[in-house]
């Protein structure tokens, strides 16, 4: 008798059967493994964005220099708009050690600067109406004129809505001026209210839809910023360093209200002790 | 008998696929809603420093719906031993000591208040923010910090009285 070299109907029908039901489940989980995928992305993006940019601001702002200042021009914002959106700009001088370093010609090397100009700048998107650009502004040093001049660093390039309030002194319903000037005003703002409105880019999975909507695309961040009222006390004050002219210590004026010598009053002393 | 087992391996390693795809979504939800609460904790904190947070007191409970989180609430301690700073502490244990201790301390300087007309400078607030839990139990995040008085019980006199008009001269 022959022996039958092939497979029967029966036995392909079965393994054809049984790699049909892998591919199925195969695929099913590589389908729900991306839209995992998709909503981690859309879990940690929408929570991103706006706090880092909030957390930048509020660390230039906590920096704010004011102490030996020559002039009040120290802090401005000023109230703008794009395509009817709220485009706010702020300028301040800040403490803050410069992110862009700085080529001296003389040492040959790049430095970086203890104290910079640092403005927040909107600008309508290239190619885009919908959207704008927000930047860092920030400069070396500080010069004649501290709320231009620099270079240039892009944040975000999907901002909506970018508006600052300034309000002068605690209420209980503070009166809120879209404007502020250290020059013309003397002073600094007690509280700022910021908002920011930015889309982010989410992937559309049923999984992102149930948590907590996370899948959102357009986002509000708003915060609140108080400068220190020592600072704005040093600064509404113009507090200098003085330094007695040397001249002056040698004179019995200049002694007053010194402490004796140490050294002179154990040349006074009796060495024996008695 | 061989196709069978083949079959059963590759149904658990789908199941324990499956299964750990599921604890990523979690997790990633739960670390999100932790990064949302410690925003909303902070917004909370920078709001009393404002002074825009009207009629505080010990225990106060809301939401923040306003902020489009309404499934986040918060309850805020005021003070060194307050209700939600002593939540979850042992009576027995140093901290609730402390704690105790920096309560009778403000409480004394508290009552000189009016006798010297000094208020305590700065005054604890904890804000704790609850939310649901992917799966399982609410979970919450506590934030504590010292805060100006003044701005706690949105004392303006003080205020004024501390900052509002003195200048470098006045000082002198």
């Amino acid at each position: 008798m022959k022996k039958s070299l092939g497979f029967s109907l029966m036995e392909v029908m079965v393994s054809l059967f049984i790699s049909a039901m892998i591919m199925t489940a195969v695929l099913s989980t590589l389908d729900s493994t991306q839209k995992a995928v998709d909503a981690i992305h859309n879990l940690i993006e929408t929570e991103s964005s706006g706090p880092r940019l909030m957390a930048l601001l509020r660390n230039d702002l906590s920096r704010i220099a004011v102490y030996d200042v020559d002039a009040y021009e120290v802090f401005r914002g000023t109230s703008h708009t794009i395509h009817g959106a709220d485009a706010d700009r702020i300028d301040f001088l800040a403490y803050a050690r410069s992110k862009n370093p700085h080529w001296d010609v003389m040492q040959g090397a790049y430095i970086r600067s203890p104290l910079v100009e640092v403005g927040y700048w909107l600008r309508r998107r290239p190619n885009s109406s919908d959207f704008m650009e927000l930047y860092r502004r920030e400069d070396f040093m500080h010069d004649e004129e501290p709320f231009i001049g620099g270079n240039w660093g892009l944040l975000n390039n999907r901002m909506i809505n970018f508006s600052v309030l300034y309000s002068s002194k605690p209420a209980y319903e503070p009166s809120w001026e879209e404007e502020w000037s250290s020059f013309d005003l003397a002073g600094l703002p007690f509280l700022m209210e910021v908002v920011m409105e930015l889309e982010i880019q989410p992937r559309k999975s049923s999984e992102s839809r149930i948590l907590l909507g996370a899948n959102r695309s357009r986002l509000e961040f708003k915060d609140y910023f108080t400068i220190p009222e020592p600072v704005r006390w040093v600064f509404r004050n113009r507090i200098h360093p003085t330094i007695p002219a040397t001249e002056d210590l040698d004179t019995e004026q200049g002694q007053t209200g010194l402490p004796d010598d140490p050294k002179r009053e154990d040349e006074n002393k009796d060495p024996s002790g008695s | 008998m061989e196709v069978m087992a083949a079959v059963m391996l590759l149904a658990i390693t789908l199941t324990v696929i499956l299964s750990l795809r599921d604890q990523a979504v979690g997790r990633a939800a739960n670390a999100r809603s932790l990064a949302v609460a410690t925003r909303l904790a902070n917004l909370m904190m920078h709001r009393i420093e404002g002074g825009l947070v009207p009629e505080l007191f010990d225990g106060l409970e809301g939401d923040f719906a306003e902020e489009g989180f309404a499934e986040f609430s918060f309850r805020l301690g005021i003070g060194e031993g307050s209700i939600v700073a002593l939540d979850n502490v042992e009576t027995d244990s140093p901290e609730y000591a402390w704690r105790r201790d920096k309560e009778e301390a403000w409480e004394a300087a508290e009552g000189e208040e009016d006798d010297n007309g000094v208020k305590p400078e700065k005054t604890r607030v904890v804000v704790a923010v609850q939310w649901p839990k992917f799966s399982g139990d609410p979970q919450d995040y506590r934030l504590e910090s010292l805060i100006e008085t003044w701005a706690v019980r949105q004392d303006f006199e003080l205020w004024e009285a501390t900052w509002g008009k003195n200048s470098l001269a006045e000082v002198e």
